[in-house]
């Protein structure tokens, strides 16, 4: 199983690797996103601690549908989701590396967007903590596991960039207050007994739906 | 599918309604006692905190359908989920009307950001992106079990939403709100509360009983236009 | 703010269910008159006409 995992998986950066297109655009979204931000604001170093945690996970939010999309987007106009289907293999399988595969695109425009934001925003570099990390992984994987799943819903519609935040950010509120909650934590080095629930938070709801998407793709795939 | 049986209960049901509303306008209005600090806006509370929970009955109702949709592929689950969702949009709809009618005179403000508007907002949000998918997708046949999907997922992250967004107002010093509905309710009061939740049940059967029947009039036109169809190209 | 703005709200809640109830009657309406019409075609057509779905 973990192998047929990886060769999904590993389709995916394969071909994300030829044009590094969602890599790109994911993180010039979100670039945009806090660029446009800056002239709302216009913080103060104290006040830009308190916004950036919300403006972060916003941009994440927009730039993480673009790519959940892009997924299955690419799929289907080439008419490969026909012929991925017809491997003898669960469909669950696909979506596991679906998820790790875009988990990956959108964690490595997240550092650089994370990096970025800690100098335009005059940031100690040491506010990138083990934590913080930590957060935005369980945070990107809990929005991913349900992205992904609602992303193979969306692509059956013509408004499909449209649909899938729709579809998306209402399941997602949870994942979005527990990480906008512990990033500013995070980000402040407070302690971590402080913020601590929200991680158990952002970590159960990424198990119990990547569960649920997992036992429900199947039903999404099937024509 | 037999016409008299379907609308024997659904007169049945109307004549519940009929006969309970009034019942429950009288206890909201006249018997439960005036809150001392409300004063009569208070008694917004049995029709708002009824739809209330209605509303979060329905997505359950929704989850059973979907559940039973996708193990059994009977269209009459999906009648119901579907059903089920359109009711409780309404009802969900009734609570957002409601809450801002109440709040604006006691507290002064239309819409206070506390945990409880804040998740039946959440709530209202998961009932369109279950709606609308159950809409992009009616015409190529899909919609049933897409909309399982989401309907099932949704349910799940009902809870988790609700609880989520009452860390998140604790973790914030929220406008105190005073007291909140349910500490020191008048024992009338509660009377009153549950004689109107009976009344609003028998209100959502009603309605949902009739949008499911809606729903398999539609199906049932869908499958002989289709056998037309078929016999047209004979 | 007393009891007159009491009776307009709950007035709003009974508008809003009233227009859901008269929607669905109105759905309904059309859709029995469809069935109607489309069975008669059905039999019309001569072919079997056994509708139970």
């Amino acid at each position: 199983m973990l192998g047929k995992i990886a060769a999904v998986f590993l389709k995916d950066l394969r071909l994300e690797w030829r044009s590094r297109e969602t890599l790109v655009t994911v993180c010039l979204f979100s670039i945009v996103i806090i660029f446009i931000f800056n002239f709302g604001f216009d913080p103060t170093r104290e006040e830009s601690l308190r916004l950036l945690p919300g403006l972060l996970w916003v941009a994440f939010a927009f730039s993480g549908v673009w790519g959940c999309n892009r997924s299955f987007a690419t799929e289907k106009e080439n008419g490969c989701l026909e012929a991925i289907m017809l491997a003898p293999m669960d469909p669950g399988i696909i979506y596991l590396g679906k998820v790790l595969a875009n988990l990956l695109f959108i964690l490595v425009a997240e550092m650089v967007v994370l990096f970025l934001a800690v100098i335009w925003y005059n940031l100690p570099f040491k506010s990138i903590n083990g934590w913080l990390l930590l957060v935005v992984f369980l945070g990107t994987f809990g929005y991913v596991a349900v992205g992904t799943l609602f992303a193979a819903i969306a692509v059956n519609t013509r408004m499909r960039e449209v649909m899938l935040p729709i579809l998306h950010f209402p399941v997602a509120v949870p994942v979005f207050i527990a990480a906008m909650e512990s990033t500013a934590g995070a980000l402040r080095a407070q302690p971590v007994a402080e913020y601590v629930d929200w991680i158990r938070l952002l970590f159960s709801f990424s198990i119990i739906f990547t569960t649920a998407s997992y036992l429900l793709f199947r039903y999404v795939m099937e024509e | 599918m037999s016409g008299e049986s379907r609308s024997l209960s659904s007169k049945l049901l109307l004549l519940l309604v009929m006969g309970s509303m009034p019942v429950a306008l009288y206890m909201a209005f006249i018997y439960a006692p005036e809150e001392a600090s409300m004063g009569p806006v208070q008694r917004i509370f049995y029709f708002h905190v009824s739809s209330a929970w209605i509303a979060f009955l329905a997505y359950f109702v929704i989850f059973v359908g979907s559940l039973g949709y996708l193990i059994k592929r009977s269209p009459k689950m999906d009648s119901l989920a579907h059903g089920a969702g359109e009711v409780g949009f309404m009802f969900c709809s009734l609570v957002l009307i409601t809450g801002p009618l109440w709040a604006k005179p006691v507290w002064g403000l239309w819409w206070p950001w506390d945990a409880r508007i804040t998740s039946t907002f959440a709530l209202w949000l998961l009932y369109a992106s279950y709606l609308s998918v159950r809409h992009f997708f009616e015409e190529s046949g899909r919609s049933a079990t897409l909309g399982a999907v989401v309907g099932i997922i949704g349910f799940i992250d009902v809870p988790i939403v609700y609880f989520s967004i009452r860390w998140w107002r604790t973790h914030h010093p929220a406008p105190v709100i005073l007291g909140g509905e349910g500490s020191g309710l008048d024992p009338q009061m509660y009377t009153a509360l549950w004689v109107t939740l009976g009344a609003f049940l028998a209100l959502f059967s009603f309605l949902l009983w009739q949008v499911f029947t809606l729903r398999s009039v539609e199906r049932e036109i869908f499958s002989i236009r289709r056998r037309m169809v078929i016999l047209a190209s004979k | 703010m007393g009891m007159n703005y009491l009776v307009a709200a709950y007035m709003l809640i009974w508008a809003v269910l009233c227009v859901f109830l008269v929607q669905i009657f109105r759905r309904q309406g059309k859709l029995l008159g469809e069935l109607k019409r489309l069975r008669d075609e059905m039999k019309r057509a001569g072919s079997e006409s056994s509708t139970d779905s």
